[in-house]
């Protein structure tokens, strides 16, 4: 009797998100939201720690000598969900098909150190490296796939992996079903783009789960609404000005440390952002195996900032003016803003320009600036230093925007790549951190808070520092 | 009448011509390099010279902007920067989605505008028309990024009559399309005010009245008749208005349509897409003008002369 009625569909568990997943390929992927899903549905051969040292996840590994790593396949995560066996010649696969330059994969420039791949049996995988990388392990986190998709096959919309979901239904680029392969609980990714009808398609219980890209205000308006759970983590992100040390005022040190003087950070984390962020003295955590605790905070302190311009030559009659760069992201705008005016209570004068993505980033990328803000997001390896900071990495080899050159900071970067232990690389780091922080080729201000609000139905989600959707791995429903 | 015709089918290709060229032209005068999207800022300068190459953007833009209309001619509209998947499958669904969409926009704007203007126009001068002439004073000035969320509000969060957003519940249309249709219909409530007015001082309609014919029969057969060219050229524009406010209409409601496509791919520096989209809505627009300009030209020969 029991048997013949019906049991009622469980009802998935829908998670607003800004923006909808391009491709569900982590081979192509490279927007945020692409590749947080991916991490759902592929499983890598290494992944991160809480202090973003790489662990094991598909493969542990031996580094054979400084140019020969050694990955073992481990017992876990080896089934695609179309049921075949997940082996060393997928991985191979996966990695051959990014390195090949006709395939236009994204990742190939971050790979560039792997000269050949071989997978002698079913379980190991040896990667050769053209030149030595102590963070060679941590470059391995892209989601494998079967080596039938080799050969040409988009997985954009038919995702086959190993991981925590499996794709169930992708019918618009609005909604996209997936289902936990332990339990079969299933899950919709509902994109909405606007923040404010997101919050309210929360309290309306049309969503049950939405993290970040929310306003504060509209945050706060939802920390006060019944039944539903605020739930903050520290982000990894961390917001930056930007200087052109090539030419300008801005080459001038004593004016670069005015302008960090003259910021409030605190007054703008309490007020603007609610809360919700901490001030940041490098793009690296201070948690991150490579960060440094207890780096000296940049004080807000008017008079050290006026006097350092009266000792760089500009005062009332000759008042320091700058050009500001950002984008035209209103929320940008408004920091920009209350920016200006801090800076002008010392004496700065900011002319600010907002300028549509496209056109800001040419700019920066070309040197056309005197000061700009932007945001370092994700950051998981401290090659960031070399890549935004050594003297050869001068765009478009790089990220060095503000043309920063500093042999002493090359000398630490070239020596904490190949020093063999950790411990000396964390040391060696931490001192072109201190380097930087004394030059300022940029002023870190800020790492936002990740965010996540839920409705009654969800339970035991917790967001991730980098704002991955790992929380739904053991979420409930 | 078929001079008439193939002038217009003339002058249609020509403008649809000169939209392609201006919209390829401009998204390569536009900051931003699709190479670099599609590889990474972390590319090496030789893998963005080989995928250039293979792309043909190394090419003079004379050169990319015949093998563009030449790709056309057959159809072919591209492939997505990002997803890899041919824009016409892209796109196919994102029109449907609109043109439902605009088409529910229009069955408001209609279904108000018409009576109200009419109604104003039967009551000049007095309470009717005074309110009618405020209230779509009032509806034209309201932005939609701001109507839209007060009528989830009203309708969705307060009442709890109507679905926030989305597409697959019942009666989710009508948010979206009270927010796109009110403007429009303050809009044709003038228009028609304005042409009613001027038909009904005519001598014909003092000559029907004088015949004795009812009053509703003077107003549609005769009056709204007469009065309905100009409002029919609005009509035509208002196609247009509508699929560029659906821009912002669809991004707010999560309407799965081109405009939210639009906006998408604008950010994500998606140019062919964006290329593609853009071109849908302008090329929408010229061949719904010229259908009513047509559509005029059949209905009054005086247009034809002109």
């Amino acid at each position: 009797m029991l048997s013949a009625i019906a049991v009622p569909a469980q009802a998935p568990l829908r998670f607003g998100v800004a923006q909808p997943p391009i491709t569900l390929d982590p081979r192509h992927a490279t927007d945020a939201a692409s590749e947080r899903i991916c991490r759902l549905i592929y499983r890598a051969l290494v992944g991160f720690d809480d202090r973003y040292q790489p662990v094991p996840q598909l493969a542990h590994w031996e580094r054979v000598s400084p140019t020969h790593y050694r990955f073992t396949l481990g017992s876990e995560g080896r089934e695609f969900h179309d049921g075949t066996r997940l082996t060393a010649a997928d991985v191979k696969s996966t990695y051959d098909y990014v390195l090949d330059a006709a395939n236009a994969s994204p990742h190939r420039g971050a790979l560039k150190s792997i000269a050949r791949i071989e997978s002698p049996d079913a379980e190991h995988v040896d990667f050769h490296l053209s030149r030595p990388d102590a963070l060679f392990p941590g470059r391995l986190t892209m989601g494998i796939v079967p080596a039938w998709a080799a050969a040409g096959v988009s997985l954009s919309h038919r995702p086959v992996g190993s991981g925590p979901y499996r794709l169930v239904d992708w019918p618009d680029a609005g909604t996209l079903d997936l289902q936990r392969v332990g339990d079969g609980a299933p899950l919709q990714f509902v994109t909405v783009p606007n923040p404010t009808v997101r919050a309210l398609k929360l309290v309306r219980g049309e969503i049950d789960l939405l993290q970040g890209d929310m306003p504060p205000e509209l945050l706060g308006w939802l920390r006060d609404r019944p039944g539903m759970m605020v739930r903050r983590v520290p982000g990894d992100g961390v917001a930056y000005l930007g200087f052109n040390l090539a030419e300008g005022a801005t080459r001038d040190l004593r004016v670069r440390r005015a302008i960090a003087h003259a910021i409030d950070r605190n007054a703008i984390l309490a007020y603007v952002f609610g809360g919700s962020g901490r001030p940041a003295s490098s793009v690296l955590r201070p948690e991150h195996w490579a960060g440094v605790a207890g780096l000296p905070a940049l004080a807000y302190d008017p008079q050290s900032s006026r006097e350092l311009l009266r000792a760089a030559g500009y005062g009332e009659r000759r008042p320091l003016r700058i050009i500001y760069k950002t984008s035209s992201d209103p929320f940008r705008i408004r920091i920009a803003t209350i920016l200006q005016s801090q800076l002008r209570q010392v004496g700065i004068e900011v002319d600010l320009r907002s300028y549509d993505w496209g056109t800001f980033y040419g700019d920066i990328k070309a040197g056309r600036f005197q000061m700009y803000s932007l945001s370092w997001v994700g950051l998981k390896l401290p090659d960031i230093f070399r890549y935004a900071f050594h003297s050869g990495s001068l765009p478009p080899e790089g990220a060095n925007r503000g043309r920063y050159s500093d042999p002493i900071t090359d000398r630490l970067i070239a020596g904490a790549e190949v020093a063999p232990q950790p411990q000396r690389q964390a040391e060696l780091y931490g001192q072109v951190q201190r380097r930087l922080l004394d030059a300022l080729p940029i002023i870190p201000l800020w790492s936002e808070d990740v965010t996540a609000v839920t409705g009654a139905r969800a339970r035991d989600f917790e967001p991730a520092t980098d704002g991955n959707y790992g929380g739904l791995v053991h979420a409930r429903w | 009448m078929i001079g008439f015709l193939l002038t217009r089918l003339f002058s249609l290709a020509a403008v649809a011509l000169g939209v392609v060229s201006l919209v390829f032209l401009l998204l390569h005068l536009v900051p931003g390099d699709p190479v670099e999207v599609m590889l990474g800022e972390s590319a090496t300068p030789a893998d963005r010279g080989e995928l250039r190459r293979s792309l043909g953007l190394d090419q003079p833009i004379a050169v990319q902007w015949a093998r563009y209309l030449g790709k056309l001619s057959h159809g072919q509209l591209g492939e997505s920067l990002h997803s890899r998947e041919p824009i016409v499958e892209l796109v196919t669904g994102r029109v449907r989605a609109t043109a439902q969409l605009g088409a529910a926009a229009l069955v408001v704007s209609i279904a108000i505008g018409l009576p109200l203007g009419v109604g104003a126009a039967l009551r000049d001068g007095r309470r009717l028309d005074r309110a009618a002439l405020a209230l779509t004073a009032l509806a034209m000035s309201i932005p939609s990024f701001w109507l839209g969320p007060m009528l989830i509000l009203l309708f969705s969060i307060t009442l709890g009559w109507l679905p926030v957003s989305g597409r697959a519940e019942a009666g989710a249309i009508v948010l979206p399309a009270l927010t796109l249709g009110i403007p429009l219909a303050a809009a044709l409530t003038r228009m028609v005010r304005a042409s009613m007015l001027q038909v009904l001082s005519e001598d014909y309609l003092r000559t029907a009245r004088a015949k004795g014919l009812p009053p509703a029969r003077v107003t549609v057969q005769h009056a709204l008749r007469n009065a309905a060219l100009p409002i029919m050229t609005v009509l035509g524009l208002q196609l247009g208005g509508v699929l560029a406010g659906a821009i912002i209409t669809e991004t707010i409601f999560q309407w799965p349509g081109l405009g939210q496509l639009t906006i998408e791919s604008i950010q994500r520096r998606d140019y062919p897409v964006v290329q593609a989209c853009v071109l849908i809505i302008s090329l929408t627009y010229v061949v719904v003008n010229a259908a009513t300009d047509m559509l005029c030209g059949l209905l009054d020969p005086r247009v034809r002369m002109a």
